[in-house]
């Protein structure tokens, strides 16, 4: 371990972004469970709600911290421009890339929800539904990027991850089956009301 | 207090708007419909708004709603919006039993187009639309459009969608309009539907038809009824004005009012009565609101006395529940467990919880949905309810005084 | 599209004002957050839908299609937080005064 060789800067960089890994994991779940409606002993729905969101923004918080700390960093040719456009670095280009565009994600989101009632439910569902995609490109640029990444404890914590999100994406997917029974039909197939012949409609 | 059981003295029948009976061998051609009636005037948006209200005219696709102030409030909403309004001829004549919209589109199609022009004028529209489920009523208004496309100021379009109860409300006319799917949505602040941004007046062509008469200063006639009853099929009548439901019931078959146990006033969503309550009242909102029923779109479905009105509550709610848009969870769950209660007590094997039961159903439902649909339900269960209330009471220890009757 | 949804318009009038609170009931799934968060205002039907809780004294309440459901001042904030939280963005909060004048009943005619 050459922790003691390397600046406290870095260090605290790489920390982290374990941690947010693993926080990412933790938002993911809590939004599977929004989404699905669950709720605990004490915990109503607007709580797993707000517990989603609050994670969420600690998320974004330690992420600029992650950010600066490895932009600012003279050992490593990482620019701010490539906190958020891929293929900038000019460290490890690819694989900082990747936290870029996870970057880019999380920022859209979380940007689009805050505007949530404003920009209505379509354009800000089309927008969440990518959250699911910051997570593989965190887990690849943890993996490729970060100096710990083949690390036996990073792997472990790796592994850890991705059983939890594995569990979340498997419970989001049993209560849309479900869901998909009890809503009612003319949501999810309006088609049979549509018009069979128009002239002159409008469009 | 008894019902009166003989029908006045019925005058000569109008000849307005149903002239043409259904054995007629073609609609009015645009020829004889200027021959009879002249040219529609090329009346100012002021003066089309006018003559609706000297007419008091109002909606006949059963809202009953002022059309002068439909259009009113559509010109509005054009202008707030900086968009051309949309006017719609309804046609879709959704209401099962109802069948004066199709003997009028046979009879008189021309008078309806007149009236959509007008309509269209009056509330500054840039198109026009012909709205109704792919069949002979829908081909009859098209050819007739067809035939005057070229002397029309506006231009006309046809939608055609699939036969449904809900297709003819409003917001899913809109909706067809810009190529959704004909079903009901929320309705706009300012209670205007809208079609691809743009406000649309939508009317029953009886309305549009009735309009065309207004605008040319002639006398509105009377109004246009469907009486059925079983063994009757639907039959459309046009009545003298101030015609009562007696002289409804007793132009298509003068011995049914002597008959006649209960009537369910409106259609489907309708309310029924008792025939003693209502055989003597006018057929118009005020008439028929003190005794808490409405005409609707001119639907009377007769019980004679011997039919179990329950029985033909349940097979009215059953299809109403079936025919939700399933687009409201309250409507769309509701509505069959209201059915499944009704059916039951109809068949005289009331759940536990009886009558309590069903007025817990009928309040899930009341007001709980994007469009009125499960609040006529409800009104037609309230009403069978209170319209028969010794048949319920047999009904709810098995038996039945009408089976029994008969 | 028209549609009753999304607004983020707050309740008029001053802290001591009242508001309305509208349902868009092709939107709504039953989901349940509402009557979690306005639980004196709100109870849940059979299926999960929001149905007014009784008055005081016992008598159903009616959610007004055209002038929604009376909220007492005391309650607007939760009841903004409903509007915002709502998964299917059901809601919307209206000022005290009814929200259109004269309506029909469904507008067939």
């Amino acid at each position: 371990m050459d922790l003691l060789t390397t600046a406290p800067a870095w260090v605290l960089a790489r920390a982290t972004g374990a941690v947010l890994l693993v926080l990412l994991t933790v938002v993911t779940a809590l939004g599977v469970a929004t989404a699905s409606g669950l709720r605990a002993v004490g915990v109503p729905r607007f709580a797993v709600q707000l517990l989603h969101r609050d994670a969420a923004l600690l998320a974004v918080v330690l992420l600029a911290l992650h950010v600066v700390l490895v932009v600012t960093d003279p050992a490593v040719d990482v620019g701010p421009l490539a906190a958020v456009l891929p293929l900038a670095s000019g460290y490890a280009p690819v694989a900082v890339g990747l936290g870029a565009l996870a970057l880019d994600v999380l920022l859209a989101v979380v940007v689009t929800s805050l505007l949530r009632v404003r920009l209505g439910l379509r354009a800000w569902r089309a927008v969440h539904l990518l959250a699911y995609a910051a997570w593989p490109l965190a887990l690849v640029h943890g993996l490729a990027a970060g100096t710990d990444g083949t690390a036996p404890w990073m792997l472990a914590v790796d592994a850890a991850c991705a059983v939890l999100l594995t569990g979340a994406l498997l419970v989001r997917l049993r209560t849309r089956a479900e869901r998909a029974v009890t809503l009612p039909p003319s949501r999810t197939a309006p088609r049979a009301a549509r018009p069979v012949a128009s002239a002159g409609a409008l469009r | 207090m008894t019902a009166p059981t003989t029908a006045r003295p019925a005058p000569a029948p109008s000849t307005t708007l149903l002239d043409r009976a259904a054995g007629a061998a073609r609609p009015a051609d645009l020829r004889e419909h200027l021959r009879r009636f002249g040219p529609a005037p090329a009346a100012p948006p002021g003066a089309v708004l006018a003559a609706a209200r000297a007419a008091d005219l109002r909606g006949r696709g059963g809202a009953w709603r002022s059309a002068a102030a439909k259009m009113d409030a559509v010109a509005a909403s054009s202008q707030r919006r900086g968009r051309a309004a949309v006017v719609a001829a309804d046609a879709a004549e959704g209401e099962p039993c109802s069948a004066k919209d199709a003997v009028l589109l046979r009879s008189n199609p021309h008078l309806v187009l007149d009236g959509l022009q007008l309509a269209g004028r009056a509330v500054g529209a840039d198109r026009l639309l012909l709205h109704g489920h792919p069949g002979p009523a829908l081909e009859a208004l098209a050819a007739a459009a067809h035939e005057r496309a070229g002397a029309d100021p506006l231009p006309v379009g046809v939608v055609a969608v699939p036969r449904a109860y809900v297709a003819g409300q409003d917001t899913a006319v809109a909706r067809a309009a810009e190529g959704g799917p004909a079903l009901p949505r929320s309705r706009p602040r300012d209670g205007v539907p809208l079609a691809g941004g743009a406000p649309v007046l939508v009317q029953n062509v009886e309305t549009l038809a009735r309009l065309a008469l207004a605008v040319r200063g002639l006398p509105q006639p009377g109004p246009l009824v469907t009486v059925t009853a079983p063994g009757l099929p639907p039959t459309a009548r046009e009545l003298r004005p101030g015609a009562t439901v007696l002289d409804a019931l007793a132009a298509v078959d003068p011995g049914l009012p002597a008959r006649a146990g209960a009537v369910l006033v409106g259609g489907y969503a309708g309310t029924w009565l008792p025939a003693s309550a209502c055989l003597d009242r006018t057929l118009s909102p005020e008439g028929l609101a003190p005794v808490g029923a409405s005409p609707g779109a001119g639907v009377l479905l007769v019980a004679p006395r011997g039919t179990c009105v329950l029985a033909a509550t349940a097979t009215v709610v059953r299809y109403l529940a079936d025919s939700s848009a399933g687009q409201c969870g309250p409507c769309w769950r509701g509505l069959p467990r209201l059915a499944d209660l009704v059916e039951e007590l109809a068949s005289g094997r009331p759940r536990d919880g009886g009558l309590a039961a069903l007025a817990r159903a009928v309040g899930l439902v009341e007001g709980r949905g994007a469009c009125a649909h499960p609040d006529g339900t409800a009104r037609t269960v309230t009403s069978a309810l209170r319209a028969v209330p010794d048949d319920i009471a047999a009904h709810l220890t098995g038996s039945c005084v009408e089976a029994a009757r008969s | 599209m028209s549609g009753g949804g999304p607004g983020g318009r707050g309740a008029g009038g001053g802290p001591s004002a009242g508001a309305r609170l509208h349902v868009d009931w092709t939107a709504c799934e039953g989901r349940g957050v509402c009557s979690e968060l306005l639980p004196h205002l709100l109870e849940v039907d059979p299926w999960g839908y929001p149905v007014p809780a009784p008055e005081r004294d016992g008598a159903p309440q009616r959610w007004s299609r055209e002038a929604g459901l009376a909220v007492p001042p005391e309650d607007v904030p939760d009841a903004r937080q409903a509007v915002r939280q709502c998964p299917r963005l059901a809601l919307h909060l209206d000022a005290a005064a009814a929200r259109r004048p004269g309506r029909g009943t469904g507008g067939r005619g």
